[in-house]
This record gives C-alpha cells, sequence and structure tokens, in this order.
C-alpha cells in the first residue's frame, strides 16, 4: 500500500486495565500523516498521544485496529521499516551512569552504524564537548539533544518526537523547534505530539487534533485555526450594554466581568467603531489568542464529546 | 556471536554494578580461603606425625588383637545378640579416623559448598539487576525502537548474564581453587592424592562455572518478568527462606526437588539428603519407629534437573516479554 503517507492508522483502540477497571486511552484514532514535513499531534493531557505512539513503535500492543509506517503494516513489519524511523517517547531515557558517546555507541553497534557516526551526530546536536560526561548529570536540555543525536544515528525518514519541549527552558525550546523545522525542510517526515496549540502552530505544517483517543480535525494548521474566527476582548465602562448593542448588530458578544468578549470578528475596528457609534468608547483592546482550549472545547462541543482532563 | 550479544557484553563490562559483584565474589573467596586455611591449620606436619604415630600402634594393635576381641565380645554379650554377626565386629582402623577428614578431596569440598551457595546467588544478582536497571531507566524501550525483534533483544539479553555469570563463577573458582590448593598442599595433602583425586578437584570447579551460567540466566529471565532489582532480590530471599527453610525443615521429601539439593549435585559429583521413615512398632501399639533414610542424588539427575528448571524459567520469562507492554 503506498498512499504517499508515512504514518497511517485506522481504527486505533487500546485500553488499559488498573486495578480500578479499564481505562481507554485510544479509542478508534484515525491518523494520517503525510510524508514531508511537519506535522502536529495535538491534543490535551490524556487524550492518548503517547499511547498511540507507544502502540506505532510496537511497545504498546493495540486491542483492535491496524497502523501502517510508510505503507508497511506494524508492529509485524517493524523490523523492516524501524531503520527509517527514529523516536523519543516521552523524556528521553539512556544509562544514566554511562556518557552519552557510550549510551550513543551501544546504539550504533546494535544496528550496525559505523563508530564514527556518533562522533558526527554528537557534532550535529552541538554535543561533542559534553560528550564524554555521564548521561545523568546533563541538563534537561541536553539529554533531549542527545536522544535527538540518537535518532539520526540511522539517518530516519520519519521523526517521532513525544512533547519534546517539555520541561526546556525558552532557548531550548527554540532550539527543538529549529531542529525540527529544519529536519522537515530536508525532506524528513517529523510527527510532533503537543498540548500546545502554539507550539503547533509554529513548527507544523500539517495538523491533527485529538482529544479522548479519537480524531477531531485534522488538516492545515492554517486552515484549522483560521476556521475557528477569532475574537476580541474590550474594556468598556458597561460591557452589558456594549454586549446588547453588538448583538443588535449581529455579533456574537457578551459580558465576561468588567470585559466585553466579541467572538468572530475579523477586523477589530468594526467593534470600536459600532460601539462609537453608541457613544460607548474603549479604553483597551485585545485580540484573544486563538488558544487550544477555545479550538478543543469548539471540536469536542462540534462532536458532541464531552472535554475531559485540564487542557494547558 | 550475533552482534546484539556483543553489544550486551560490551555494557556488561562497562556496568559498575558488574565489577561491585566480581569484587564481591573475590572477597568471598578470600574468606573461603581464609577459613579452609583456619579449620586445617592443627594438620601441621608435626600433628600429622603425631597422628601416623598414633594410627600406626592402634593399627598394630588390631592386627595382633582383633580375633581376641571378638571372642571376648561373643562371650560376654547376650544371648540375641549372638545372632547378628556384626555385632562384635572390630573394624579395622584408617588413618582417616586419626586425622578427621583430612584429605585433599575433603578440603576442597568444604571449601566448595560455601562458594556453590555464594556463586548462585551473586551470578543471580548480576543477570537480574543487568535486566531490570534497563526497565527502570526505561532503556528497555529506547532499544526497542533500535531492534523491534524482541525475541532477539531477549535472547542477547539472556546471554550476556551467562557469560556474567560464567565470570563470577570464574572469579570463585580461581581464588578458591588455587587458594585451597596452597592450603592442601602445605599440608602436604596434594602430594598424596592420585592424578585421579586430583582432576576430580578440578573438575568440580570446573561445575561451579555451570552453575554460574545456570544462575545468571536465571537471573535475567526472574529480571524480564518481575522488572526490578529490589523485587528481584525479594524473590531471591522469599525463595531461600519458603522453600530451602522450610522444605528442609518440615517436607524431607521435597528436598529432592529444592535448587541447593541439585545444584550439591552437580558441584559435588552427587549428594545425598536423609529423611525419616516411619512405620508403626510391631511390639508397641501406638508408636512410630522411625529410621532415617539416605536417597541419593547423582550428579547426572541433579544437572537434568537444574536444566529443565533454567529452560520451564526462562521460556516463560520470553513468552511474557513479548506479550507485555514495555512502559
Ligand atoms: N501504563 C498505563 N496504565 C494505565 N493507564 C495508562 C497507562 N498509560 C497511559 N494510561 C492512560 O491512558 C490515557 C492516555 O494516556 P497518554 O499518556 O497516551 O496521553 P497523552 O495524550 O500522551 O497525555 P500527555 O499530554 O499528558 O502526555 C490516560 O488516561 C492515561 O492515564
Ligand atoms: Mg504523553
Amino acid at each position: 500500500m503506498d498512499d504517499g503517507l508515512a504514518v497511517r492508522t485506522r481504527a486505533l483502540r487500546k485500553t488499559y486495565r488498573t486495578p480500578r477497571g479499564t481505562r481507554v486511552a485510544v479509542a478508534g484514532l484515525d491518523l494520517s500523516v503525510p510524508a514531508g514535513g511537519v506535522h502536529g499531534f495535538l491534543g490535551p493531557n490524556g487524550s492518548g498521544k503517547t499511547t498511540s505512539i507507544r502502540m506505532l513503535l510496537g511497545l504498546v500492543r493495540p486491542d483492535s485496529g491496524t497502523m501502517h509506517l510508510y505503507g508497511e503494516p506494524v508492529p509485524e513489519r517493524l523490523p523492516h521499516v524501524m531503520r527509517r524511523i527514529g523516536a523519543i517517547v516521552e523524556s528521553p531515557k539512556f544509562f544514566p551512569a554511562f556518557s552519552g558517546r557510550k549510551n550513543l555507541s551501544l546504539l550504533a553497534e546494535a544496528i550496525g552504524a559505523p563508530r564514527t557516526r556518533v562522533g558526527e551526530v554528537l557534532e550535529l546536536t552541538a554535543l561533542h564537548d559534553r560528550g564524554d560526561d555521564r548521561f545523568a548529570s546533563y541538563s534537561l536540555g541536553m539529554k533531549q539533544r542527545l536522544a535527538v543525536a540518537a535518532t539520526l544515528l540511522k539517518s530516519p525518514d520519519l521523526l517521532i518526537f513525544d512533547e519534546p519541549t517539555n520541561g526546556l527552558d525558552p532557548a531550548g525550546i527554540r532550539e527543538i523547534r529549529q531542529t525540527m523545522r529544519d529536519l522537515g525542510r530536508e525532506g524528513r517526515t517529523v510527527l510532533v505530539s503537543s498540548h500546545i496549540l502554539a507550539e503547533v502552530e509554529q513548527v507544523a505544517d500539517t495538523v491533527s487534533i485529538v482529544g479522548q483517543g479519537r480524531l477531531l480535525a485534522e488538516g492545515r494548521v492554517a486552515d484549522l485555526i483560521g476556521a475557528q474566527a477569532a475574537g476580541v476582548r474590550a474594556t468598556v465602562p458597561d460591557p452589558a450594554l456594549a454586549a446588547a448593542v453588538l448583538e443588535a448588530q449581529g455579533l456574537s458578544a457578551r459580558a465576561d466581568g468588567a470585559h466585553l468578549l466579541v467572538d468572530g470578528v475579523q477586523d477589530a475596528s468594526e467593534v470600536t467603531r459600532l460601539l462609537g457609534g453608541h457613544d460607548i468608547w474603549v479604553s483597551e483592546l485585545t485580540r484573544t489568542g486563538q488558544d487550544l482550549e477555545s479550538v478543543f472545547l469548539e471540536l469536542t462541543a462540534e462532536k458532541g464529546l464531552e472535554a475531559t482532563g485540564a487542557v494547558r | 556471536m550475533n552482534r546484539l550479544v556483543r553489544v550486551e557484553l560490551r555494557r556488561m563490562v562497562a556496568r559498575r554494578a558488574t565489577w561491585v559483584v566480581l569484587g564481591l565474589c573475590a572477597v568471598l573467596a578470600c574468606l573461603v580461603v581464609y577459613g579452609s586455611h583456619q579449620s586445617t591449620r592443627y594438620l601441621t606436619p608435626a600433628n600429622r606425625a603425631q597422628a601416623a604415630q598414633g594410627f600406626d600402634q592402634s593399627h598394630a594393635d588390631w592386627v595382633a588383637h582383633h580375633d581376641e576381641w571378638t571372642k571376648d565380645c561373643l562371650k560376654n554379650a547376650p544371648p540375641e545378640a549372638k545372632a547378628d554377626p556384626s555385632a562384635c565386629a572390630m573394624p579395622e582402623p584408617t588413618l582417616e579416623n586419626f586425622l578427621g577428614g583430612s584429605s585433599l578431596r575433603q578440603v576442597v569440598r568444604e571449601s566448595v559448598s560455601g562458594t556453590t551457595g555464594a556463586v548462585m546467588f551473586l551470578a543471580f544478582l548480576l543477570g537480574a539487576t543487568f535486566v531490570a536497571a534497563e526497565f527502570s531507566s526505561g532503556t528497555m524501550s529506547t532499544w526497542l525502537t533500535f531492534e523491534p525483534r524482541r525475541l532477539r533483544v531477549f535472547l542477547s539479553k539472556v546471554q550476556a548474564p551467562v557469560v556474567g555469570g560464567v565470570a563470577v563463577a570464574a572469579v570463585m573458582a580461581l581464588i578458591c581453587g588455587v587458594g585451597v590448593w596452597w592450603v592442601a598442599r602445605g599440608l602436604g595433602l596434594t602430594a598424596e592424592a592420585s592424578t585421579a583425586e586430583q582432576a576430580a578437584v578440578v573438575w568440580t570447579w570446573v561445575r561451579l562455572l555451570a552453575v554460574g551460567a545456570f544462575a545468571g540466566a536465571l537471573g535475567a529471565a526472574v529480571g524480564f518478568v518481575v522488572r526490578n532489582t529490589a523485587a528481584c532480590l525479594g524473590i531471591a530471599v522469599a525463595y531461600g527462606v519458603v522453600a530451602e527453610l522450610i522444605v528442609a525443615g518440615f517436607l524431607g521429601p521435597a528436598r529432592r526437588w529444592l535448587i541447593s539439593t541439585n545444584l550439591r549435585a552437580v558441584v559435588d559429583h552427587g549428594t545425598a539428603y536423609l529423611t525419616d521413615r516411619c512405620t508403626p512398632d510391631p511390639q508397641q501399639q501406638g508408636i512410630l519407629s522411625c529410621t532415617s533414610v539416605e536417597h541419593h542424588v547423582s550428579l547426572g539427575s541433579g544437572a537434568a534437573y537444574l536444566v529443565v528448571v533454567c529452560l520451564a524459567v526462562v521460556a516463560i520469562s520470553a513468552w511474557s516479554y513479548q506479550r507485555r507492554d514495555v512502559g
């Protein structure tokens, strides 16, 4: 099967048995990741992103459903396609007492990569002068870079990063985002999971939004976010009165404490013009950023699902 | 040897835990040698000469008088004892009686029984931490994203501890073997031992290597199932208490199936254990009369039993590793 997809799952399902009964982690996920470019895998905490990635990598056994990587059914053909895939699941995991170089050289030997490749990838990830320090002594950012270095040992076509910016400082975040963009630009496919919309927005070309283990929406990032029309927040003397005025003009507005919230306006000047016409003067006006929370709430409302879990 | 096994061996050599275990092993071996030196210290040439003198005298007495002694004994014995010819047998004294267990074989056997348990435990520990550490550090999942064929991964991670277990046993065998030999030679025991006896002693140490391999594989297999070093140790200790102590104490015949019994059979070239056989006394109602019965376990059957146990545990562990999620 060659459908131009790097990753394809259909009706993928996984339940965990816990002492308090079974918990559905992935509930019939249909994920399609086109080959080439950066693809965001967006969903709130506990929506089944990590579980799905684990299943793709053969670490966790699905209850049902199908998975394909580059058209090869997995996990059956995983030994065959694994050389094309690099993955970091959750946090970077290496032997803490071994140096970064030792960790990489063991992995390189396991896949039969030349020893010289270890030096190269350490150089690529700017770890060469800390390569001989123990992994346990690395900062989180360095651990993350070592994990990237490990994936590059194989020169993979598909890179899977699960929440790669977790716990990193702004400089670290920018660095890893740049790495992902560069990899995508080189023609590789990067699948990056995240619960932060802004992150996906900044690096991804396409996105799949999941909630409660299901696909809620997919497509180009710009389209998906544009579709959820933006709003404005205004500070006015009497928000209730102002809301009534705008409602009368056919806009969707409501009072929110001391503020006025207006949804679905492309041009903020329209709000000031309409309110000014009624002698209501705006002292402050901000565009409300389209965050995952609102996108997600709208999507779940559309799908008739209840949003659960904390959405950050 | 395939690539994965080589990688695992490299990792084993690089691990600090490996060297800690080998170090412990060396310390224990030195203690065993010291113990064997202490317990045979009285066997100085002077003491041996004295013992030999005592033996010569008593043997000469026996040659001259044992017929006479037997006759005297029979004359004074109660009538019912006269029917039993062994009742008044006068056994010929041996030099051993005077030296108190001092052949090369015996000195070695005493030191070996102390080391077998230690080799078993340390090699098990080595295998168990080798595998369990991978689960607790999470590197098992990293590893599987490089080599997803779980059976291969499993086999390589069991084979390396087998080699490690042999190394543990080799350190023990080498230090103990050389040390005990040196102690025995100081006492002049090696000179009087026959070549066959010397060879038997060397083979004892070689069989200890097999114990190391067995324990290494067992430790790794258990590590794959419980995925935690402390839990592996818990299992080892629980087995030691429940099986070895309780079975040995209360369920005599089940001793045939204890790991320790079979280990002894392998290392000591056959072993024996005693059970009580009790039957109602025909003369006195309601009274049981018991006799101790000796059961022999041969080297072959002990080895076969251990191989079966090892294969069964490894097979169950491999099956569970194939099926379970790696977190
Ligand atoms: N090993 C496990 N045993 C039991 N339940 C689990 C296990 N792993 C995950 N879960 C449950 O499955 C659900 C999905 O978890 P998962 O880690 O896949 O979510 P996620 O989308 O990666 O979340 P996050 O953004 O917090 O990383 C959660 O409800 C979680 O509690
Ligand atoms: Mg996750």
